[in-house]
């Protein structure tokens, strides 16, 4: 059984060499691959059925090749699992943390995938954020994601002198959720210049006086125009990626931005942005945030 | 042994969520401290490192019970604090004895009230062993103006010591000494530390000297709304020796990090934002918005993938 199957290709110099979306089948017992990714695989089974049953994000590895499966937990709930493989040889640089709480109540690394990334997994190792610090901390005292761009100059990355050794540039931190209100995980995903885990990453949320879908952290690297037509962008249930997994409260994958992004379709194309991901960061039942990534 | 200990003793003592704030000339609070967040194991040496100013004595003298605390709570040993008490020694920067009393006279002033089912003699004794501890056999009988500032310093700390806290206090103890007696000092207490296994926080702007002495450095952010910016575990063997530490793989790593952590709180962080940024952070209005407003969600229904959807399946596989 292969840790998970190959899915979306990922085109470009990235981090991640595919993409796959799996939703739970009517069952409850089953995941599916939905609009990427291929099989089928029970609760338990494989890295996508284990990340489903035990509803933390996990990572496994086969030789170079490494897969970062995150859950989508509505409560108790399994609705998907996003799988990303992720190639850890080569000159490839990036990293994806999972942060959980230790027995002072500190997050601490759980597991980890770095990849050419030396100092910054020697000097994490010793690292422990307690609620409210470092960019972990702040994702589980918001219950919140969060992006930060500009890493080396960001005073939210505690870790700011490993991240200009590694050429940090951004990054993501989901919170997973276990018993609510306890934390669970956080997971970082961890971009370089070289071979970004994703181009830009957004987090989008309900405008709670409009209710519609707003970002509300962003960052979009050299990609400056992307920046300015997102800025004032809202969406409604089932536009764009983010109101698709609004709509339907499970993970939803595209390789087609420039028919699901309108109006940002050609400015993703003219970038040559091809894949998007959006998952869904839910806070026991609520679903309060849709974390999109670009690649 | 570790194993045997109950979650009670691990999490000994627990600041959580702390915060101090004074009133500025206009009234208004001003958060000195804002968001505190703590927990030292028993028989931990911690350090608290930051810069001038941000507010790492105000969290000792909160922990001392000698400042009082304006939010959040903190647990020693399970029990919540309410003002100083002899299971939290405090040895501060000047060691403030008292210039009418010897050395000898200096700790048992604090032994005679601490061991009062105890014989004269036996508090004689108890004074004598932790002065002879810290390296003054040959003074007991001297007067502070008869000792330097570093054997005054080891007079203060014999005096906390001997009242055999459950917490130990350093509030940059080797603030004032020139660099050998700090060393000599800092070998000292980690001998004392040691053998007594005593919880112990350390307020200190030396990087080094939390390095040496501690299990563990707790970074405060700049204030006002200083915090803990992140707790770096040390991987030295105790008992320390100060060749081996210089000499670990990790050192200048670790000391790296704790440098340009300074360095950056130093500078203030971000830089002023670019109206053209490429990245932008709302998220704080947000989680505000939503902690705010009770907002009911509709129920979900799982849609299906639409035909264009599915013909994605599989593909580059």
């Amino acid at each position: 059984m292969p840790l998970a199957v190959a899915g979306m290709e990922v085109a470009g110099r990235s981090l991640v060499r595919s993409i796959a979306v799996y939703r739970r089948d009517e069952s409850g017992q089953r995941l599916v691959a939905h609009c990427c990714g291929e099989g089928i695989f029970h609760l338990g089974e494989g890295a996508v059925g284990r990340a489903g049953a035990e509803g933390t994000p996990t990572i496994e590895r086969e030789g170079d090749i490494a897969t970062v499966a995150v859950p989508s937990m509505q409560g108790e709930v399994c609705r998907g699992v996003t799988t990303f493989r992720c190639d850890t040889g080569g000159d490839f640089r990036g990293a994806c943390e999972v942060w959980r709480r230790n027995e002072r109540g500190e997050l601490g690394l759980a597991e980890n995938l770095y990849a050419g990334l030396d100092r910054l997994e020697q000097i994490t190792k010793y690292v422990k954020f307690p609620r409210r610090a470092g960019l972990p901390g702040r994702v589980w005292d918001d219950r919140f994601p969060r992006v930060l761009g500009a890493l080396q100059d960001s005073k939210h990355f505690i870790r700011v002198a490993a991240a200009r050794t590694e050429q940090l540039t951004s990054a993501v931190g989901i919170p997973f959720m276990g018993r609510p209100p306890e934390l669970d995980a956080v997971l970082l995903l961890l971009n370089t210049k070289q071979t970004p885990i994703a181009k830009a990453m957004e987090v989008w949320a309900r405008d709670l006086t409009t209710n519609q879908l707003r970002i509300v952290s962003a960052d979009y690297g050299p990609y400056t125009a992307l920046a300015s037509v997102s800025r004032r962008l809202s969406l409604r249930h089932g536009e764009g990626l983010a109101g698709r997994v609004f709509r339907d409260s499970a993970p939803y994958a595209t390789h087609d931005l420039l028919g699901k992004e309108f109006p940002r379709g050609d400015c993703f194309a003219e970038y040559g942005f091809e894949q998007g991901v959006g998952l869904p960061v839910f806070i026991g039942a609520d679903l309060v945030a849709s974390v999109n990534l670009y690649l | 042994m570790a194993e045997s200990l109950s979650p009670t003793d691990r999490r000994y003592v627990e600041i959580y969520n702390l915060v101090k704030a004074y009133p500025n000339p206009y009234g208004e609070a001003v958060r000195v401290v804002d968001g505190f967040n703590l927990v030292l194991q028993k028989g931990e040496v911690v350090s608290v490192i930051g810069h001038s100013g941000c507010g790492k004595s105000t969290v000792l003298t909160m922990l001392a019970g000698l400042n009082e605390i304006s939010g959040g709570n903190i647990a020693v040993a399970g029990r919540e604090i309410a003002g100083p008490g002899p299971d939290r020694a405090v040895v501060f920067q000047s060691p403030c004895l008292l210039p009418w009393m010897t050395s000898l006279e200096n700790v048992l002033l604090g032994v005679d009230r601490v061991y009062q089912h105890g014989t004269k003699r036996q508090r004689r004794e108890i004074a004598e062993h932790y002065l002879a501890a810290v390296g003054l056999s040959d003074s007991f009988h001297k007067f502070p103006r008869e000792m330097s500032g570093g054997m005054q310093q080891r007079v203060g700390i014999a005096r906390a010591i001997a009242l055999k806290p459950r917490v130990l206090l350093l509030d940059e103890p080797f603030g004032r000494l020139d660099s050998l007696t700090r060393m000599d000092l800092q070998d000292v207490i980690l001998r004392i530390l040691d053998r007594e296994r005593i919880t112990t926080m350390i307020i200190t702007h030396d990087v080094d000297e939390a390095i040496y002495m501690s299990d563990r450095v707790c970074m405060m952010t700049s204030g006002p709304n200083a915090r803990v910016g992140q707790v770096l575990d040390l991987p030295f063997e105790r008992p320390r020796n100060r060749a081996a530490v210089l000499e670990h793989p990790m050192y200048y790593d670790l000391r790296g990090a704790l440098v340009s952590f300074l360095e950056e709180q130093d500078h203030g962080g971000a830089k002023p934002k670019d109206p053209d940024t490429s990245n932008w952070d709302d998220t704080m209005h947000m989680v505000e918005a939503m902690s705010a407003t009770h907002h009911e969600f509709p129920a979900y229904t799982l849609a299906e993938p639409t035909e264009a959807e599915n013909q994605l399946i599989g593909s580059g596989a």
